[in-house]
């Protein structure tokens, strides 16, 4: 290995990479050496933004957790009658600050936003070097840089406002994903693959792989999963509906944690950690097993979100199988990442960098141990909807994308910034703080999944439901819950150490940077390493000798080593593989009529139960609620007869949801009063004192834009809903104001708050009043109307 | 007649199983392909690129 030729930037003609300079030609093939430039610039733009918003997603977490513990302090009287803590309300009634509205947006900061610019940072490092090339347009990687931080600043405006599509880690809207669409592979993936056709290194590391993989996968995940039909300038309806939307969703969920939170991080597990223990990676075969198995059955394993819905038994089911067989892999990776360290485990103690990774693979490990497990049925079935969950994505969020991260960070400071780190001590403390504040998360939490799993499921000695009112296994949580906004604490304290530290190694840079000038010969051609064969044939077509030629060549192997020289096949498998396995899973699901067994007496929503309906998105009731009975004995007496899929025909978007903070809602129709409603909706804790959720009074003094029901229903036309008369101008409107009429009178009727008959509060809760009501009413007669008469808004038969 | 009673007379069911019988065995075939003795000197000098920001002499490619 030659020494680094060293030369400031001023002394280089062209400084980008243009092979401008002349250089003594190559003794073996006369090929001219050329100079260039890595462009360390990007990276440390997006390793600065990474530090920011990791904090942002951090402290957004951080929030949403109080969110949750708040309530209970709120409502604390003191033996004289004061609430010292009243003053905390808000975080419990701005419509801003709504947990519903906030948790999408800490997911969407923390996945996107922190760990997004972590893995830019990372590929814009490693890419350069491996394949011995600058980025191959500047121009494309600042774009790539700012669209990427505008469509953050747009999610941080946006999603406070309550504009989403209302599916978990797809929320943003249809514009914001059309950006999304041309930064990732007009601007990202475009530079990429042509900085990996420049390269001059003719032999892809497995890093690369793990990189392409993402690119091609996200775009594809991304595309399929937001088609969604426009219904004004922030509002769009997922063209799939019901089980299929699930489906789609699940897809596209379970594939964002493989290919957003997964690959990419193993590419720069890869390429960062040899370096950091400076020594290769224990085995390269295994890696590339690894790669393979990733791409071939991760793909298929997004049903087993899915367990015991209204989703066919088959479709979950392979879902079980395959995330099943990942363990190996998964842990034949991690393996691979922790033996990297083969003789080096010294280097542990004092090296903060090294700490970091290990960690981090081994909380890869344990993440990866444990989704194969929850994605069992008979686990699942207790897991389900419960906070274990929610330890599970921690684990990997925090421990794994986290800290590999950070130990990315801690290893480029001082390289990118050309000053030593400023403190080795705090990033010490940062790893500690880190490492103990996750698992003050992660275990409290574990138990909390597991005790509200159990008391749902529990029954008395006569046969009853133990705790038969939700909300007891709630007040359960608390305890955990404190825990938890600890842990969280001393996770973002250690992330503030590390922005201290990143500040003042900032402030030792020099006054320019040291740009060294690298050197490599263009990569030979092809042909050069291909054998050449001729026809064996005597006489013969001409078709016969070029079979004979194709044949030899296969049996000679070249044809491998060209797939992985050239990029182009390489990605073409790739997306074979994954979207064959996709569509493999998906069109079943589709095409096949049984699937979802249509039910005569479902019928569309009403409109102002449609724009009911949006309200319920737009606060992201879904974040706590699931609309999902399962079939099992202590959820169908909890809440009633078990979901089908046929009752799920018109909702576009699904919203099953996936955990249940507070109660199902799948049947919640005709349970309570339409005054129960508003007066719980006002502030819930006036009805159920111990209740966590969030209190939504601008609901009764916001009114309901009732032109826009007009171009909603017909967007949903569009999608095939059967709104017949509804579609023409001025129905809905008329509808929509009859029935909101009636649902007003019925609550001044028993007392409650006044005048609500255009407010918002009055179509969220005729939203309510259908859930789940349609599959006990008679089928229509006539020809399929949309059930336009107002949801009984006086029966009241349920609890109260 | 919609497409999707079309494609429900396919018998589409076995589809999926089908699939991932042929995914197990791509897959397989890729295990073997990589197992290879004879790609040990490729996989030798490629494991090493991470350590070899430096540019590598020409005989070494
Ligand atoms: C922070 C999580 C959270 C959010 C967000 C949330 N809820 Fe709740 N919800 C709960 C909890 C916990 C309960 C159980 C205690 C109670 O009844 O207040 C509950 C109970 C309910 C109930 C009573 C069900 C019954 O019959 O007992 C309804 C209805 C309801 N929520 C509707 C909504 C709607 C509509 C939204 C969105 C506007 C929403 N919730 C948002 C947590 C939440």
């Amino acid at each position: 290995m030659s020494v680094l030729q060293r030369s400031n930037i001023d002394n280089v003609a062209n400084p980008n990479d243009t092979a401008s300079i002349p250089h003594t030609a190559s003794p073996r093939t006369g090929a001219a050496l050329e100079s260039f430039v890595y462009d360390d610039d990007i990276v440390r733009k997006f390793l600065t933004v990474t530090v920011i918003w990791g904090i942002v997603a951090f402290l957004a977490g951080i929030l949403i957790a109080l969110q949750l513990v708040i309530p209970t302090v709120i409502t604390y009287t003191t033996a004289s009658g004061t609430r010292p803590f009243a003053f905390l309300e808000f975080l419990t009634n701005v419509q801003f600050l709504s947990f519903g509205r906030l948790r999408p947006l800490h997911t969407n900061a923390a996945i996107f936003a922190f760990a997004g610019n972590a893995i830019f940072a990372a590929i814009y490092y490693s890419t350069q070097r491996l394949c011995k090339a600058r980025m191959w347009s500047d121009t494309l990687s600042r774009l790539h840089f700012w669209g990427w931080q505008v469509i953050i600043v747009c999610a941080a405006l946006t999603l406070p406002l309550g504009y989403t599509q209302g599916k978990e880690y797809a929320e943003l809207e249809w514009p914001i994903d059309l950006l999304i669409a041309v930064v990732w592979l007009g601007f990202f993936g475009v530079n990429f693959f042509m900085t990996l056709k420049r390269r001059r290194e003719r032999h892809m590391y497995v890093a690369l792989w793990f990189y392409a993989a993402t690119i091609v996968t996200v775009t594809m995940l991304h595309v399929f999963n937001s088609l969604a039909i426009p219904a004004g300038w922030l509002k769009s309806y997922s063209v799939y509906a019901g089980v299929q939307d699930a489906m789609m969703q699940w897809w596209y969920g379970h594939n964002a944690v493989a290919f957003f939170l997964t690959t990419p991080f193993l590419g720069l597990m890869y390429y960062f950690m040899p370096k950091a223990a400076e020594r290769p990676v224990f085995s390269y075969r295994l890696s590339i097993i690894h790669f393979w198995s990733l791409i071939f059955i991760y793909i298929w394993a997004g049903p087993h979100h899915l367990h015991y819905t209204a989703l066919p038994a088959w479709a979950s089911t392979l879902g079980m199988l395959f995330s099943v067989m990942l363990w190996m892999p998964s842990w034949g990776g991690g393996i691979n990442g922790l033996l990297t360290l083969r003789g080096a485990w010294h280097k542990l103690t004092d090296d903060p960098v090294l700490k970091f990774f290990v960690v981090g693979v081994t909380f890869y490990m344990m993440s990866t141990f444990e989704g194969p497990m929850l994605a069992v049925k008979t686990v699942n079935m207790l897991s389900h909807y419960t906070d274990w969950t929610i330890a599970h994505v921690h684990g990997g969020a925090l421990g794994w994308n986290g800290f590999l991260a950070f130990g990315m960070i801690y290893w480029l400071l001082p390289r990118l910034f050309q000053a030593p780190l400023h403190s080795k001590k705090l990033a010490e403390w940062h790893f500690w703080l880190g490492t103990l504040g996750i698992l003050l998360y992660v275990i409290p939490i574990y138990c909390a999944g597991i005790t509200q799993g159990l008391m749902w499921r529990a029954f008395d000695a006569s046969g009853a439901l133990k705790y038969p009112d939700f909300v007891e296994t709630v007040t359960q949580l608390i305890p955990f819950y404190w825990f938890r906004v600890a842990g969280g604490l001393m996770y973002l304290i250690g992330a503030l150490f590390m922005g201290y530290n990143f500040i003042r190694t900032w402030m030792a840079r020099p006054a320019v940077y040291d740009a060294p000038v690298q050197t490599a010969p263009a990569m030979a051609p092809l042909h050069v390493s291909r054998p050449v064969f001729r026809s064996r044939l005597d006489s013969n077509t001409e078709l016969g000798h070029k079979g004979d030629v194709f044949l030899q060549h296969v049996f000679h192997g070249w044809w491998h080593r060209a797939w992985e020289g050239t990029p182009y096949k390489f990605i073409a498998w790739s997306i074979v593989a994954v979207a064959a396995g996709s569509l493999l899973e998906i069109i079943p699901m589709f095409a096949i009529r049984s699937n979802v067994p249509s039910i005569a007496s479902v019928q569309p929503y009403t409109p102002l139960e449609l724009c009911g309906r949006d309200i319920y998105i737009a606060e992201g009731c879904y974040n706590c609620h699931s609309q999902m009975i399962r079939p099992i004995w202590s959820e169908t007496k909890r809440y009633g007869d078990y979901s089908k899929p046929g009752e799920f025909v018109y909702d576009h978007p699904f919203q099953w949801g996936s955990r249940r903070i507070g109660p199902d809602l799948a049947r919640e129709g005709g349970q309570r009063s339409n005054l129960w409603h508003a007066l719980h909706l006002q502030d819930p804790r006036q009805s159920i004192q111990q209740s966590i959720m969030p209190a939504y009074p601008h609901l009764l003094t916001t009114s309901i834009d009732f032109d826009e029901i007009q171009t909603r229903i017909r967007a949903q036309a569009m999608i095939g809903v059967p709104y017949g008369e509804a579609v023409r101008d001025g129905v809905s409107q008329s509808l929509a104001r009859a029935q909101a009429k009636v649902i007003a009178d019925d609550i001044a009727k028993g007392d409650g708050p006044k005048g609500l008959e255009d407010k918002q509060i009055v179509a969220l809760i005729a939203y309510l009043q259908r859930l789940g009501t349609d599959i006990s009413k008679p089928p229509p007669t006539a020809a399929p109307q949309p059930a336009m008469a107002p949801a009984n808004a006086t029966q009241n038969t349920g609890r109260n | 007649m919609r497409l999707s009673d079309i494609m429900s007379q396919l018998g589409l069911a076995a589809f999926p199983i089908i699939g991932m019988l042929l995914f197990l065995s791509v897959f397989v075939g890729v295990l073997f392909r990589v197992t290879r003795r004879h790609r040990k000197a490729e996989l030798d000098y490629t494991v090493l690129l991470p350590l070899a920001d430096e540019v590598l002499p020409l005989e070494n490619r």
